[in-house]
């Protein structure tokens, strides 16, 4: 997550925001200005003051091309139209309102405010420094022509001069300001880019203790469990071939994004060629007695990345009731609601303490839990030593484009890695179970 | 219009644009006083115009005090009170003219009220300030209904209100637009930038995966290649065999556990390259709750202690401690380092730093006291 401007971009976005500051206080004080005639026009019907509104008019739609456009011809279009309005709204005023006789009446400095408030055209805070200051020598110059030529009064005007210095001033400090702090801006950048790193290769070696768990643990649990004696040929085969794959071959790709396995046996529409099928099928062909329930259907409709995670999950669900729970039963039941999908793994074994496990026990938390929550997914565990144990694996329905990968302070998004066959898994998961 | 201030989005920005709200402040104050003498013929109840400028001076003093990087963010109630300062001073000023009051506008109240809502801009979210802008406008609005029977010029009440209301509106919206522009700016830069940088950690990605790949096909070779070959050879698991693939599993898995257990915080400390160590106390395993902003200020922070000789960098202490309640959803976190030089330099060096982890986490609160540096500060189990 990035935090804060790096320097070189602060004059510019400084400025424009000032800039767009200043264009509202012109739009307010014109509308104001405005009112103010409406309002005397009604008061006084004698008065003829639609020369004076429709003067204001051109000054409000210079503005916006001003905003719009923040061209040096923008700004220049606006002083001069503005300077010629503000010249025949003074006229208008000084001719028709007795009230108003000296350049600085209320009503006269509400223009005038407006044109020094023009903004920056450029990045450039002395640009706008620039302009507030001719828009503010020009205002009073025509309103002094207007005044000489109509016998009025000419003062200062207080009020503009204090916009002017209000601009000034905001623009020259806001900009010199970032001495110290300014320094530590990089540091921050870097903070943010380095914690996105380590979020990636966190990610990375969690992935990769997840298909060793997946494939060599798995092997050496069946060993250490099974005892001495002849080896499965099974088994035998299954370790010869993850080993190959795992000393060979490029296997550390996103199980997010790799595309699915070219095999045959993933066809669409029938469960059982899924990846949660063939999760069922071997652990079946291990011994274990998995009735599945629910809506097997939409299990064919996640996207490819989603289902090999939830079928790679769920075969390290089934291998930990065969290898744990004491019991040779477990329960499979799907059912979607259209924009998740929920799997539960439900055994009446022995259960555990799920929060007295082992900090060892990779298989719950690198297998399920990290494997589930990279696809966008959750998992939830419920056990308890004597009352069975029940895994709720929930992932997405929907395309892995929301997917995000764990870390968390991978804010980018999804991270993409180079294509490859991701097959290893797929082909071994499970295989160990005995 | 978003939602969030240019504070939060550009916290070392706000605290540098604290001098212009200082002047801000200053220039309200002034601009009563000065207004204030002017008008001094008016004053029927010299007290309440010397308390209607002291209500101002106070507003000034909130802003200022509540602007202040070490009280950073800038809370609503900062805002409101500034309001309610304001509205009492406009009040106050308008009881020191009553009945004497000839004209609205060299009423000093709402162009005063209306720098301090600018002054407010680089803190606040726009939303706050339009409403800080019309509820004083309301003020202005109320007190000039009640004066009118004063005023000299014959004109309907409506010209009296709005040129009473024109500054304050004018200056709290222009604060509202730019607090709302410059947030849009630096957001729009955000995720611009953060899409320009998945290029590269595509990249990153793909090195990483490599080398880790590397590293654990050297382990595989060594151990389990080896292991494997000869039981799938003998087609037969010996006593021996049992033992080695325990022995085997138990290394795997304490190496891979290590890997995949660590959170950010442990791996910030391990990572020779930040140049700061200690210990991660984190039973619960908070640290991975925290939000991405929340880790790199702390890891701004964490990585100044291993640049700076102020403080000892290889003492670095995080405790993370979830609430006891289930209802209590925030994490307690307290760090601490000791310290090698003054409470002020230590203070000075890393100010910044601390500013942006405030702004984050809301409530941290330091204590730079030798020997030891402390922050504490608490966050939601997001």
């Amino acid at each position: 997550m990035l935090l804060g401007l790096p320097a070189h971009l602060v004059p510019q976005t400084v400025g424009r925001a000032l800039s767009r500051a200043c264009h509202v206080i012109a739009s307010v004080v014109l509308a104001s200005a405005g009112l103010l005639l409406i309002v005397n026009q009604v008061a006084e019907p004698s008065y003829l003051l639609w020369p004076a509104l429709v003067a204001l008019l051109p000054m409000l739609g210079m503005l916006f091309v001003v905003e719009r456009f923040r061209s040096t011809t923008a700004v220049l279009a606006y002083l001069a139209i503005g300077s010629a309005c503000l010249y025949w709204y003074a006229v208008t005023l000084f001719a028709q309102i007795p009230a108003v006789q000296a350049s600085d009446a209320f009503s006269l400095s509400l223009p005038k405010i407006a044109l020094v408030m023009v903004g920056g055209s450029g990045l450039r805070s002395r640009g706008s420094l620039l302009w507030a200051t001719a828009g503010f020598a020009l205002g009073e110059l025509v309103t002094q022509l207007a005044t000489w030529q109509t016998g009025a009064t000419p003062r200062l005007d207080v009020a503009v001069l204090f916009a002017w210095l209000l601009v000034s001033v905001t623009a020259t400090s806001s900009l010199l300001a970032r001495g110290r702090v300014g320094r530590a801006q990089p540091s921050l950048h870097r903070a943010a880019f380095d914690q996105q790193k380590q979020a990636i290769r966190h990610d990375v070696e969690q992935q990769a203790s997840a298909l060793l768990h997946d494939t060599v643990l798995n092997h050496l649990a069946s060993i250490t469990a099974g005892g001495p004696g002849p080896l499965d040929p099974a088994t035998a085969a299954s370790m010869a071939t993850d080993l190959e794959v795992l000393v060979g071959q490029e296997w550390l790709v996103d199980e997010t994004t790799a595309p699915a396995p070219a095999s045959p046996t993933t066809g669409p529409g029938d469960w059982t060629t899924s990846e949660l099928g063939l999760a069922v099928a071997r652990a079946r062909e291990g011994g274990l007695e998995v009735g599945v329930t629910g809506d097997l259907g939409s299990v064919t409709r996640l996207a490819p990345a989603v289902c090999r995670a939830l079928g790679l999950a769920v075969a390290q669900c089934l291998t930990n009731v065969a290898v744990h729970s004491g019991t040779d039963r477990a329960e499979v039941v799907v059912y979607g609601d259209g924009v998740d999908l929920t799997v539960m793994v439900i055994d009446d074994g022995v259960g555990f303490d799920a929060a007295a496990t082992a900090p060892d026990r990779l298989g719950l938390k690198n297998s399920v839990e990290a494997r589930t929550r990279r696809v966008g997914g959750s998992a939830q565990i419920w056990s308890s030593p004597g009352s069975g144990t029940s895994v709720m694996l929930r992932v997405p329905v929907a395309p892995a484009e929301s997917v995000v990968p764990p870390g968390a302070a991978t804010e980018a998004g999804p991270i993409a890695a180079g294509p490859g066959p991701v097959d290893l898994a797929s082909r071994t998961a499970g295989g160990g179970a005995p | 219009m978003t939602r969030r201030s240019p504070q939060q989005v550009d916290p070392l920005g706000a605290l540098s644009s604290r001098p212009v709200t200082a002047l801000a402040a200053v220039a309200a104050v002034v601009y009563a006083t000065v207004s204030t003498v002017l008008t001094r013929d008016e004053i029927v109840m010299p007290a309440a115009a010397v308390g209607a400028l002291a209500a101002l001076g106070a507003a000034g003093v909130v802003l200022v005090l509540a602007s202040s990087p070490l009280r950073a963010p800038l809370t609503r109630w900062s805002v409101a009170g500034v309001v309610a300062l304001g509205a009492l001073a406009a009040v106050l000023a308008a009881v020191a003219s009553a009945g004497h009051n000839s004209m609205v506008r060299d009423d000093w109240a709402s162009l005063a009220v209306g720098l301090l809502l600018v002054g407010l801009a680089p803190y606040r979210p726009a939303l706050d300030l339009v409403a800080a802008g019309l509820a004083s406008a309301v003020v202005l609005t109320a007190i000039v209904l009640v004066e009118r029977e004063a005023f000299l010029t014959d004109v309907p009440v409506l010209v009296f209100v709005v040129v009473a209301v024109t500054p304050v509106l004018a200056l709290s919206l222009a604060g509202a637009s730019f607090s709302a522009a410059f947030t849009t700016l630096v957001e729009r830069w955000i995720a611009g930038a953060s899409s320009a940088r998945q290029a590269s950690a595509d990249e990153f990605r793909s090195s990483v995966a490599r080398s880790v790949q590397q590293d654990r096909v050297t382990i595989l070779n060594r151990d389990v290649a080896p292991f494997f070959g000869e039981v799938v050879a003998a087609g037969v698991v010996t006593e021996v065999d049992v033992e080695r693939a325990r022995r085997i599993s138990a290394d795997l898995r304490s190496t891979m556990v290590a890997e995949a257990d660590r959170s950010w915080l442990e791996q910030v400390l391990a990572d020779p390259a930040t140049r700061v160590s200690g210990v991660v106390v984190d039973v619960g395993r908070a640290a991975g709750r925290m939000t991405a902003a929340h880790r790199t200020s702390l890891r701004a922070l964490l990585v100044a202690f291993g640049e700076s000789d102020a403080v000892l960098p290889d003492t670095v202490r995080i405790e993370l401690e979830q609430g006891l309640d289930a209802e209590e959803e925030r994490v307690e976190a307290r760090i601490s380092v000791a310290t090698a030089s003054s409470e002020s330099a230590v203070r000075h060096r890393f100010a910044p730093y601390l500013a942006v982890v405030r702004i984050v986490f809301d409530d941290l609160q330091v204590d730079p006291a030798p020997p030891l540096l402390t922050l504490r500060f608490s966050y939601d189990q997001h």
